[in-house]
């Protein structure tokens, strides 16, 4: 018969899915390979599940490197106390520095942890997960 | 104006603004999408099992389909107005993964079955209405619905998982 057949394939499939509300932070992003950077906003987006906040980051030839980050979702930022009416008070052009960890295929992307605004506010937004390290 | 640029433009109203970034409308269309789900797919498989002899044999295939389709139609239009509203919210983000436009293309198909069911199967069911199972077109029927919507649900799943812009690189197809 065709139909058990696939269904079996299907079950497995799904299984083979990581079963996470949204993604695995660890699929992407190396525990392994914290980064901090500094740099200028040029977007900011709050966004389910995860958000993202760019920057352009000028590295130690003047060279400039653009750099993404995904981070909490727009519930967790509320709880650490950044809201999304007005985007916890960052907007582009804004200097911050952010300190995450870096995705595993070597672009600069990376997973934001932990976000200094220019007048001393420290906001940290690691994971809560427990399997987070 | 291009499809890509259409798609782009409808990511960047208001509307799909508020769809992702609220904190509520974004998983409570979630979950309504997969109640509608639930309720459609999970009748429209027992339809699909009946036709192939899998399960009640002992009911008429008219009675089955007569008794389940009105929630297989309640339930696909829950179904397609909340994943409606899923795809306004990201747009971009899903039109960039093959896994939703091979969905959408697999979307029709599951319909265009029904309609061939309607259309060329079923108006014959009194020949075989109290059978084990239907003829070959009715079983055929019900197993490529039954293929159809898994891989429909995995490509849902699919979508939604390595839509994010940092996990383009994640994608197996």
């Amino acid at each position: 018969m065709k139909t058990p057949r696939a269904l079996i394939a299907a079950v497995v499939a799904i299984a083979a899915v990581p079963v996470s509300a949204h993604h695995a932070v660890q699929a992407v992003f190396d525990v392994n390979k914290p980064v901090t950077v500094s740099g200028s906003i040029t977007k900011v987006e709050w966004i389910n599940p995860h958000s993202y906040i760019s920057l352009d980051s000028k590295d130690e030839h003047g060279k400039v490197q653009h750099w993404v980050f995904e981070l909490a979702g727009p519930g967790a930022l509320r709880q650490a106390g950044l809201s999304r009416e007005d985007r916890g008070g960052l907007k582009p052009g804004d200097m911050v520095k952010v300190e995450g960890i870096a995705a595993k295929d070597g672009t600069t992307t990376g997973f934001l942890n932990k976000l200094y605004f220019p007048d001393g506010r420290v906001f940290v937004l690691a994971n809560k997960d427990p399997y987070a390290r | 104006m291009s499809l890509v640029a259409l798609v782009h433009w409808i990511n960047e109203t208001a509307f799909s603004q508020y769809l992702r970034e609220s904190e509520l409308a974004f998983p409570l269309t979630e979950a309504i999408h997969l109640i509608g789900l639930g309720i459609s797919v999970g009748t429209i498989v027992w339809v699909d099992l009946r036709l192939m002899g899998k399960v009640m044999r002992d009911v008429r295939i008219s009675e089955v389909v007569s008794r389940l389709e009105p929630w297989a139609i309640g339930g696909f239009t829950v179904m397609m107005l909340s994943g409606l509203l899923l795809f306004l919210g990201k747009p971009d983000n899903y039109y960039s993964t093959a896994a939703f436009k091979l969905k959408m293309l697999l979307l029709p198909l599951a319909g265009l079955n029904v309609l061939v069911f309607h259309r060329r199967v079923f108006p014959n069911v009194a020949r075989w209405d109290e059978g084990v199972a239907a003829p070959w077109q009715g079983r055929m029927v019900g197993a490529v619905s039954m293929s159809l919507w898994i891989v429909i649900i995995v490509l849902g799943r699919w979508t939604a998982y390595f839509a994010d812009p940092l996990y383009r690189s994640m994608r197996l197809f």
